[in-house]
Parts: structure tokens; sequence; C-alpha cells
């Protein structure tokens, strides 16, 4: 074939005129690193536009739900945790919370007030992923680098309360495993302190940033309509504008005594419910999450972090209950037969749902839209398997 | 040729804050039980604590219930929460949990924004070929829902429009989490470990 189109009196050659077009399906992953895991999305590209975006799933399939049937309650939680491992406090959290609902059981005030810490803790650093990836997708590195400093920071406090840095094992049905000492309330409160102005220099950083912004703003956009009908949650659904906040509307541990506001996308740049306001409520909710830590710390009372609920827990009955999670509402049903294993422990995954919007939502995007949609949901393929 | 989609309708700020409810306006079940009945369905309601509360309602019913309920102005219980398949199999009471019969169960948990309120609506299927309409053309969030229920226990959602596995291979043979899946020895030549 000859160099050029066209030739020099501008017209187009025969043999050019001619050329099909012609649609090429392409597999992005399971091992593309913007598919944050073991996500393939088979594309059906026409040029540079997106026909047809199908997801598959199921790479990190474990079956959580059939090893809990074999194992006692609390020798589950250590498989909830690997669920959402960005995550794992709030994972916890609601499998303890369903858990004493079902044994009607009281919480010390001192442990509803650490398990509130550590899971806005958790909150921060989930965030902090999120958003440092989200830039490594669009192409700012830097971003990247001191979302991992800070996260970093707030690992070592999670080491020194319970030894772990990724996969606790810290919230137990009736409390928490272990008091927090005195130290470790300072190196929060330290924290707190320290993050504040490190989150304004992200924010600053990314935020605003023209090319940024260019990537994310008005590309994907997610209708208030849209969002409910497909059941989104978190920061994907308060990004669309709809304002639900479990900690808001159905307080859990305390959250209630706690003054924060719900986030939600407000078109600061583009429109509501666009990849830029999904990131950006991520960046207020970290914030909120600040100012809930800080309130924590100061009303936490002395007494006992752990409540009087026996070793070999054996409850009745049946539960849903929905805890606020980084990625949206995390859902445990559990059908507790009396005996000492579950029943049947299912988990609703905020994510798994956040997946199953690909396919309508990037038919008609560019195809380098693609990454900074699936980024743009924060998605752990840990709990879309399960 | 494809077509590239640019322009988006933005939603207008004051129509965003405006979703949600103020908590407890949300009436007794026994209130929307009777609604219901009154608009022509055989509910069911069970209440024991600490268990939810649920309505229970007849497999044919189901579609017709959950696009009245909706659809209803007053409850607009529009906001699918999740899926979940329960199975059961025979077995004699023991000391801690009482005789259970042999059967599958479905749960539907729905949200409404004005009433803030939760509500759960279940059916109950038979353990043999278990099958029940599909809700995926009233919830787009029902399509995965239905096909993960399909996928790990068997039930089989009538009109749906892709039921296929979702997490497992397509090649899999069996549901995982009915009570009598039979684990396999081996996956295309390859051992399973145990």
């Amino acid at each position: 074939m000859s160099t050029s189109v066209n030739n020099t009196s501008g017209e187009i050659r025969d043999e050019i005129k001619d050329l099909e077009t012609q649609e090429l399906t392409i597999n992005m992953g399971p091992q593309h690193p913007s598919t944050h895991g073991v996500l393939r999305v088979e594309i059906v590209s026409d040029g540079e536009i997106i026909k047809g975006a199908y997801p598959e799933i199921g790479y990190l399939h474990r079956c959580f739900e059939k090893h809990t049937e074999n194992r006692e309650y609390l020798q589950v939680i250590p498989f909830v945790d690997r669920m959402d491992y960005i995550a794992a406090m709030n994972m916890e959290l609601g499998f303890c919370l369903a858990l004493e609902k079902l044994l009607q059981v009281e919480i010390p005030e001192r442990a509803q007030g650490i398990r509130v810490l550590v899971s806005e803790l958790n909150r921060i650093a989930s965030h902090l992923l999120a958003l440092g990836t989200y830039s490594l997708d669009i192409g700012g590195f830097t971003p990247f680098l001191y979302a991992f400093r800070d996260r970093e920071k707030i690992l070592r406090i999670f080491e020194e309360i319970c030894g772990a840095r990724l996969l606790y094992n810290y919230i137990r049905p009736g409390g928490v495993a272990r008091d927090l000492s005195k130290s470790v309330q300072e190196k929060i409160a330290d924290f707190c302190k320290y993050f504040v102005p490190q989150l304004d220099e992200i924010n600053d950083l990314l935020s605003g940033n023209l090319i940024f912004v260019n990537r994310t703003a008005n590309i994907g956009v997610i209708s208030p309509d849209m969002a409910v009908a497909y059941g989104l949650s978190g920061p994907n659904l308060r990004g669309s504008g709809v304002n639900w906040d479990l900690r808001k509307v159905h307080p859990y541990s305390g959250y209630e005594k706690y003054d924060f506001d719900v986030c939600l996308g407000l078109a600061e740049k583009g429109v509501v419910g666009d990849c830029w306001n999904r990131y950006f409520v991520r960046i207020k909710e970290m914030y909120q999450s600040i100012r809930i830590i800080e309130q924590a710390l100061k009303a936490l009372p002395e007494g006992a972090s752990m409540g009087a609920v026996s070793k070999s827990i054996k409850p009745i009955g049946e539960i849903y209950m929905q805890t606020e999670c980084p990625r949206g509402t995390l859902g445990y049903h559990i059908v507790a037969d009396g005996t000492k294993r579950p029943h049947r422990v299912k988990a609703k995954s905020p994510c798994f749902i956040a997946v199953s919007t690909i396919d309508e939502m990037c038919a008609g995007m560019m195809l380098a839209d693609v990454v900074a949609y699936l980024g743009s949901l924060d998605i752990v393929l840990g709990e879309v398997d399960r | 040729m494809a077509k590239l989609r640019t322009t988006f309708a933005p939603t207008p700020l004051a129509a965003v804050k405006t979703v949600v409810g103020e908590a407890g306006a949300c009436p007794p079940l026994a209130d929307i039980k009777s609604k219901a009945e009154a608009a022509g369905f055989k509910l069911e309601l069970i209440e024991a604590a600490p268990s939810d509360p649920f309505l229970k309602v007849k497999a044919d019913d189901l579609v017709g219930f959950l696009k009245w309920i909706r659809d209803d102005l007053n409850l607009e219980f529009n906001f699918l929460q999740v899926i979940s398949a329960v199975d059961f199999i025979d077995k004699a009471a023991t000391e801690d949990s009482p005789t259970v019969r042999a059967r599958m169960e479905l749960l539907y948990v729905l949200y409404s924004f004005p009433l803030c309120a939760y509500l759960n609506v279940k059916v109950e299927l038979p353990r043999e070929n278990p099958q029940v309409n599909t809700v995926a053309h009233l919830f787009r969030a029902a399509n995965w829902y239905e096909r993960e229920c399909y996928d790990m226990m068997g039930i089989k959602f009538n009109g749906h429009p892709h039921l296929e596995r979702i997490l497992l291979p397509s090649d899999w043979v069996g549901h995982p989490l009915r009570k009598d899946y039979v684990y396999p020895e081996e996956y295309n030549g390859m051992k399973v470990p145990l």
C-alpha cells in the first residue's frame, strides 16, 4: 500500500475507496492493570467507538458462601475479610452487626466508638487507594505516590491495633478483639492533624487538573434514575446525586451521635453522575471521615471493649442487614438454624452491581474512556466474585 | 457505524437533593399488606423476632406484586437491594433446631426512598425443578442477581434475557450452594483439591 491516502489532486484513490471497516473484538483483562483485579471485559469496537462491552467475572471466585456453611460463626470473620481486602474492617463490621441483631446483644459504648474509628480510618485508606489508582489509570503518577504514602500511615496504625495490615479479624460479635491503647489514640489524633493538609494538597493537585478533568468530566454519565434502577450504592449512587447514606438514614454503631454531611455529586465540574463527580464524592467523604474520627476520639468513653457474648454462638432466625462500606452498601443475608454453623450466608456486594452497569454504559463510548469509567466505579474484584 | 454518545441532559441540581424522605415515614407492614390485598394479591405476613418480618407471595403473583409495589406512588419500592436464594432439605428436629421442610426460598429486598424503609418479599419454590418468572424487566439490578441465583442454586428464571452462569465456568456441572451438592473430583482433567 502506498503511504498517502490522497493523491496530489485531493481525490481519494479507487483502491482506498473500496476498503471496508470491520468490527474488532478486544479482550481487556483479566491481566489489564486498569481493571483493578481480574476482570475481563470483552469489547466490540468499531474504530475508536465501542459497540458493546461485556464484563466477564468469576476469576477470583472462591465460593465464600459455601465455605461459611462449613464453618462456625467466629470462623467466618476471616472469610469476610477476604472479600473486600481494601476495606476489611467495614466487611467485618457488617457481618458482626447482623449477627448481633440476631443474638440481640448489647454492645459496650467503647466498642462502638472503636468500631466507628477503625471503619472510618479504613474508609479513608480505601478512598486513598481508589483515587490513587484512578489517577494512575488516567495517566497521573504523582497523586498515586501521595495517596499511598498516607495510606501507609493508616495501615501502620492498624498494625498496632490488631497486628495485621490488610486482613484484620478485629471486629468480633460483641465488640472488638482488643482494646485501643492510649498511644494508638494519640497516633490517630496526630494522623487527623497531619492528613487534612495532605488531602488539600492531593485535592489541589488532581481535582482541578485540566488533563484529569478533560478525561473524566462528562464521561460515563449515570442519571439518578439509572443509578437507582441498577441498585448502585455508596459514592457511585451519591455521585449521581441521590442523597442516600446509611450512616445517616439508618444509623448503626452510634453514627447518629456524630455530626457529618452526606457528600453528593454537585457538578462542580462536568455534570451530575459523571466520572469526575463520582471521584470528587470520595474526596469530600474523606474530609467527613476525618470529622467523624475526631469526634469519635473525643467522645470515646472508658469501659469494656467486649460485651458478654458466648464463644460458641448459636443464633436462630433470618436477617438481612446493610452497612455503608467505602464502595457502597454491603448487605448480609444470614439464615441461622440454631446450630453452631450458619445455614446460609449471602453477601450483597456493591461492586457486583457496579460491574453489571458496564454493559449498558460503555456502549457508545470512546475506547480510552472505558478505563476512566471502570476506575471511577472503584471496584474490588475480591468482592465482586466473593 | 457505531454512534458516539457525546451529549447528556444534565440533571438539574434542584432535583438532586430531594430524593430521600423522613425516617419513620413507613406505615406498618400490616397496612402495606392490606393495601396489597385490596389490589388483589394474596399475601402472608410472617413476623418472628429477632428475624426480619417479611411478606410471602405466591410465585405466580411475584412479578405483578413487585411491579405494583414499585409503581404505587405512595410506596415506591423501586430500589432493589438483593435477590438471595436459600435451599432447605428435609431435616428432623434436633436439640437446637426445629424440623425443616424441603423447599427453596427466594428473598427480594426492596427499598423505598420516600418511605425510608426496607421491604422483604419472599417466594417459596419446590426443590425439584425450581422456576419463577424474571423481574429483570422491572429492575435492571435483577439481571445479574438472577444469573447468580441460577448459577449457585439452579433456579430457573423464565423470560430472563441472558440466563447463563456468571461466577462459575460455563461448563461446570451442578449448582454448588444447593445442600445436596456433590463436590466434583476433577474439572477438565484437573484434580479438585478438597
